[in-house]
């Protein structure tokens, strides 16, 4: 076993240099800063009822507290075709806002979020896109490589349509719980990362895989996959998330607010909101592990 | 811009006819005398070696050939060649006609006894006497003194020592001089430019310290000669190779080693050096039975060799290569990989006494590629940028008053900003970002001028042209809309031949000193400096993967305008040798790169869209005071300084202090040969933190959590500062031995009191388990929490075996 030893140290060796890195959380004191309106919608089409949730932006270390949603707002999303959506304020979820039917439209369609809260009119633009439907969920065993653990793990199969432009968010639950970890924010374009580089080609091997995690799932597993098409716009913003939620380490870039396409009417004014509107198809598929 | 070239000859005419009119009118009772300085050792040429003329007190240096030239009334003369750390030698010379005195210098016998420094050798010190100030250079010898980093003697490490140089942290590659970014200082090795100085991502440099000879830093005042780059010029120059023997040199250190062979082919008219260095660990992993480790490849190389030949007198040619690459991959699998690549030629000619001419040649490339492949899946990716260029430059030691260089150089560069192919499930895409063509071609001219024993001038000019020609394509954008990234309006092709977009520009160098005493000296400059192409980078630490680009329609290219100041003052003080330098500098920055909020700088091909362009400025004191003779040799270097950035769309249009900015640097070096056989040394650092841009806010989007700032602000909070003590001992026991093989020992310890220094300050929400229950695998907390992220997270010893046979 001694050349184990040995081989153990030379990874050491080659490893030495990320390994004698290191990360120790530290306290630091934060400037306040200004409470904002925080606009999380995310609205899916031929989905049943749907919910807008707008909040009030907390100091970043405000931990254990959710921040306090926004109530008294006026809400309605219009479009292109001449829709007019009023979402309902849920008294029993003060900064919930609920359409309570099924949002329909069509491809190309344009639609518009109006809200007004607190004397000041913001408004946002998305567009509904074509989507992508996921085709199939398959199983397959894999043997240890790579930093990845033996066992099962599950491949996401869909197919890009021709045509730059095509962006999606791809979510999953786990027995019923969404893996909601910074570092699990899977976007793609066009079937792979970048628009138009795969352009109508089946999701490549990265983006089929990126459902899994090192770990392999476990026999009796329950995944939910949502593939969520989204218009440009929103894959934007998603990119910009996920830099900047995972921004650490010898390569991170310089901190950057995520620019919100959620804009003040009023050009001129001071006062801003932040987060999403975006209106997007989504295609669903479930497997239990055997 | 055919303006432009129309004007070129008229400035050339206007400055011949400026110096010609300072021409004596009799040259018939002058001489003059030149040659090379060598070092009898190994053959060496010695640059910046003096020659003083002990009747009429003056003298002259060599270039970085080793050649000077010196113009004197005819007569008897006693002169003495002088070298620090070499015998002097003294000749009396009869010049009653012009001719050549060609002097190998032997090296001083090792003696640990302080060493006065004579009057003559005063007269020859660059430090008060020479007219370019912003100048250090730094010998092998005193580079290799410096405690390492695993072992790994490091060039660009080095460097960052000197007063006005810093950088953002270990593992970050490059350097950053007089608050200018990494790209903009022009990094040459034997005349061709290196695009990428490092090694395993930014941990060490690719200069192999056995084949440096000098390495020469000019923050300001940088001669008409060079250009292309706004912040500095590091001259990087290569050994000829052993003239007299054979030579073999090498370490083996815990990273890497390295072996070097140099030698004669034609004894003191041919000689050659090959060094080669590579990391070794990878070589063990074939043997591992674990098939992974077996299959994972982790290893950088680099090679050097020159050839250098003395055909006559009057002609040397010079062939030198340089070959350097980093992989890293995992069998076929996945494969990641760059490299420098330069090749250059160069002819130095001496016409008569007065006129040298060097011409240069050389090839450039930097490339890296990435590569995954499985079965019916797959990714490469591949990005070049490759140079070729001819420059041709004359110095005309025109009289003992002045020295005019001239010359021009063309540049031609070739780039491809990214092709990539994709293959999913046996189907493939292949898409090539247009690569780019471009010319920068220039001319200068520049007069060292003599005006009075106390008072003499460098001035010149410097004109530049770059044409950005096609086959390419023209992005044609809106406005800039803060925040926003530019509306593309269209895409214009633009055929082969034709130009895209060119610009030209008048680059005024010019600097004086004026002796007050002949120990001390004020000297002042100003120069102007264009640069063309930019490597575009939003990391913290500059990736092997971010591109060079060409200035465009859309991309500006960057002009620095720099004034400085400066005291300097040798002395001797307790029978100690000093040398003392002070500097103020203040440098204007136009059209400085900065990049829109979340942009996309990779495989983007609107990526002009995503750039904005502002406005630098830097300023800053830089003081050294370096002890040069004894056994204690050593430098204090502080810098004080600030550099900041105005752009559009950025810190709500207020200047903010850029991502290198460190208000105070403080370098101590020191080396003290403790006897025969143990020599010591340390250093000790201290820096300001770098800024970093923090949070105030947390946006809840989808269950996840957003940092956000709500002024929007820029580098709004200071790191804690950076220090750190390092120190080595070497054990060399044959140091004064006949033997041939001769082994020396260094041990080191970098980073002593192992400090955590701040690399950065994140912000994360707080990571959920590392072996989490079957239910909590996907679980995530919303609490958030800052992170200090440090690269050297302790001290890290070394040991390497040096040997020379």
């Amino acid at each position: 076993m001694k050349t184990s030893i040995f081989f153990r140290s030379l990874i050491g060796v080659v490893l030495s240099l990320s390994l004698i890195s290191c990360e120790d959380v530290v306290s630091v004191d934060l400037d306040p800063g200004q409470s904002q309106l925080a606009v999380d919608a995310l609205v899916m089409v031929n989905d049943g009822p749907q919910t807008i949730r707008l909040t009030m932006t907390n100091a970043y270390f405000d931990n254990g507290t959710q921040a306090a949603g926004a109530s008294g707002a006026t809400v309605k999303m219009i479009s292109s075709t001449g829709q007019e959506l009023i979402f309902a304020e849920d008294t029993n979820n003060p900064g919930n806002y609920v359409f309570p039917d099924t949002v329909r439209g069509k491809t190309g369609e344009l639609f518009g979020l109006l809200i007004d809260y607190k004397g000041q009119k913001y408004q946002s633009g998305s567009m509904l896109v074509r989507g992508t439907k996921v085709d199939s969920l398959y199983q397959e065993e894999r043997k240890a490589e790579f930093g990845n653990e033996a066992g099962t793990y599950l491949y996401l199969r869909a197919n890009d349509s021709l045509g730059v432009g095509d962006f999606c968010w791809i979510r999953y639950s786990l027995n019923g719980k969404r893996d909601l970890r910074p570092g699990r924010i899977l976007v793609a374009a066009d079937a792979a990362f970048n628009p138009g580089d795969a352009d109508g080609l089946e999701f490549i091997y990265p983006v089929r895989n990126s459902i899994n995690s090192n770990k392999p799932y476990l026999f009796g597993d329950k995944i939910d996959v949502e593939l969520v098409s989204i218009d440009a716009e929103n894959f934007r913003f998603l990119t910009e998330m996920q830099t900047q939620i995972n921004n650490t380490g010898l390569f991170a870039e310089p901190a950057s607010n995520v620019r919100s396409n959620i804009f003040n009417a009023d050009k001129n004014s001071k006062v801003q909101a932040v987060g999403c509107f975006g209106i997007t198809r989504v295609s669903r598929a479930s497997v239990t592990i055997q | 811009m055919t303006l432009h070239i129309k004007r070129i000859p008229l400035f050339f005419f206007f400055l011949f006819l400026l110096v010609s009119h300072l021409l004596p009118a009799q040259s018939g009772s002058k001489a003059t005398l030149s040659g090379y300085i060598k070092s009898a050792g190994d053959g060496e040429a010695l640059i910046g070696a003096g020659v003083y003329v002990e009747e009429l007190k003056k003298g002259a240096t060599t270039n970085v050939y080793g050649f000077y030239s010196l113009t004197l009334p005819k007569g008897r003369y006693t002169v003495k060649f002088i070298f620090l750390g070499y015998q002097t030698q003294t000749q009396t010379l009869d010049l009653e006609s012009s001719h050549t005195v060609n002097i190998d210098l032997a090296e001083e016998v090792r003696q640990a006894k302080e060493v006065v420094i004579t009057g003559e050798q005063r007269e020859v010190e660059a430090n008060v006497k020479s007219t370019q100030m912003g100048v250090t250079k730094m010998d092998i010898k005193t580079i290799s003194k410096i405690p390492p980093l695993l072992g790994e003697v490091d060039v660009i490490r080095s460097i960052q020592l000197l007063p006005g140089v810093s950088t953002v942290g270990e593992g970050a590659s490059g350097f950053n001089v007089r608050g200018g970014s990494i790209d903009q200082n022009l990094i040459l090795l034997d005349e061709a430019p290196v695009y990428n100085s490092s090694h395993l991502f930014g941990f060490f440099s690719v200069f192999n310290p056995d084949a440096v000879k000098d390495v020469k830093l000019v923050k300001g005042g940088i001669p008409a000669q060079y250009g292309g780059r706004i912040s500095s010029l590091l001259d990087i120059r290569m050994k000829e190779g052993n003239s007299k023997k054979f030579e073999l040199n090498g370490g083996i250190g815990l990273l890497s080693s390295r072996f070097a062979v140099e030698g004669p082919i034609l004894k003191d008219k041919m000689s050659f050096i090959v060094a080669g260095r590579r990391t070794y660990f990878d070589l063990f992993f074939p043997l591992s039975s674990d098939e992974q480790l077996a299959s994972t490849v982790a290893y950088f190389y680099d090679l050097t060799a020159k050839v250098n030949y003395k055909i006559d007198e009057k002609n040397t040619v010079f062939a030198s290569g340089y070959f350097g690459r980093d992989k890293f991959g995992f069998g076929s699998a996945f494969g990641f990989e760059w490299g420098n690549s330069t090749t250059s030629l160069r002819w130095n000619h001496v016409f008569g006494s007065k006129l040298f001419s060097n011409l240069t040649a050389f090839y450039s490339k930097y490339d890296y590629a990435l590569n995954i492949k499985a079965d019916d899946d797959g990714f490469n990716w591949k990005s070049t940028i490759e140079n070729q260029s001819v420059k041709p430059e004359f110095t005309w030691y025109l009289n003992d008053k002045n020295t005019i260089t001239f010359g021009g150089q063309m540049l031609y560069y070739n780039f491809l900003p990214g092709r990539t192919s994709i293959l999913s499930n046996g189907a493939s895409r292949i898409n090539e970002l247009n690569r780019k063509y471009a010319f920068e071609n220039s001319l200068f001219a520049s007069n060292d001028m003599t005006v009075s024993k106390r008072l003499s001038l460098t001035y010149g000019l410097r004109y530049s042209n770059f044409a950005n020609v096609g086959t390419g394509t023209k992005l044609i954008l809106g406005d800039t809309t803060a925040g926003i990234k530019r509306p593309v309006r269209d895409f214009q092709a633009i055929s082969s031949g034709k130009i895209l977009a060119q610009f030209g520009n008048f680059e005024p160098r010019f600097s004086a000193k004026y002796e007050l005493t002949d120990e001390s000296s004020i000297k002042a400059s100003y120069n102007r400096m264009a640069q063309y192409i930019h490597l575009l980078s939003n990391t913290q630490a500059s990736v092997p993967l971010d591109v060079w680009t060409p200035s465009t329609n859309n991309i500006k290219p960057q002009i620095g305008d720099q004034v400085a100041l400066g005291y300097f003052h040798n002395f001797t003080w307790m029978a100690n040798e000093f040398e003392f330098s002070s500097e103020v500098f203040y440098k204007e920055m136009q059209n400085q790169i900065d990049y829109i909020d979340g942009a996309d700088l990779l495989l983007n091909r609107t990526l002009e869209a995503e750039l904005l362009s502002g406005k630098g400025r830097a300023y800053g004191l830089e003081l050294y005071l370096k002890k040069r003779k004894g056994a204690f040799t050593g430098w204090i270097s502080y810098t004080l300084s600030r550099t900041e950035r105005q752009v559009s769309g950025i810190n709500n249009k207020d200047w903010y202090p850029t991502r290198f900015n460190k208000t105070h640097n403080l370098y101590l070096v020191g080396s003290y040969e403790i006897n025969r056989v143990w020599s010591a040394s340390a250093n000790f650092v201290f820096s300001t933190g770098v800024p970093g841009t923090f949070p105030t806010n947390r946006i809840e989007y989808q269950g996840f959590i957003i940092p956000h700032n709500s002024e929007n602000l820029r580098n709004n909070y200071t790191l804690p500062a950076y220090h750190r003590l390092d120190i080595s001992a070497t054990y060399d026991p044959n140091k004064d031995s006949q033997k041939r093989w001769k082994g020396s020992w260094t041990f080191g310890i970098y980073n002593v009191y192992a400090r955590r220094n701040p690399f950065g300050i994140y912000f994360q929400q707080t990571p959920p388990s590392d072996n989490p229950s079957r239910d909590d695998r996907v679980t995530q907390s919303t609490n958030t929490q800052a992170i200090r992220f440090s690269i050297l997270g302790t001290l890290v010893p070394s040991v390497t075996y040096n040997f020379t046979f």
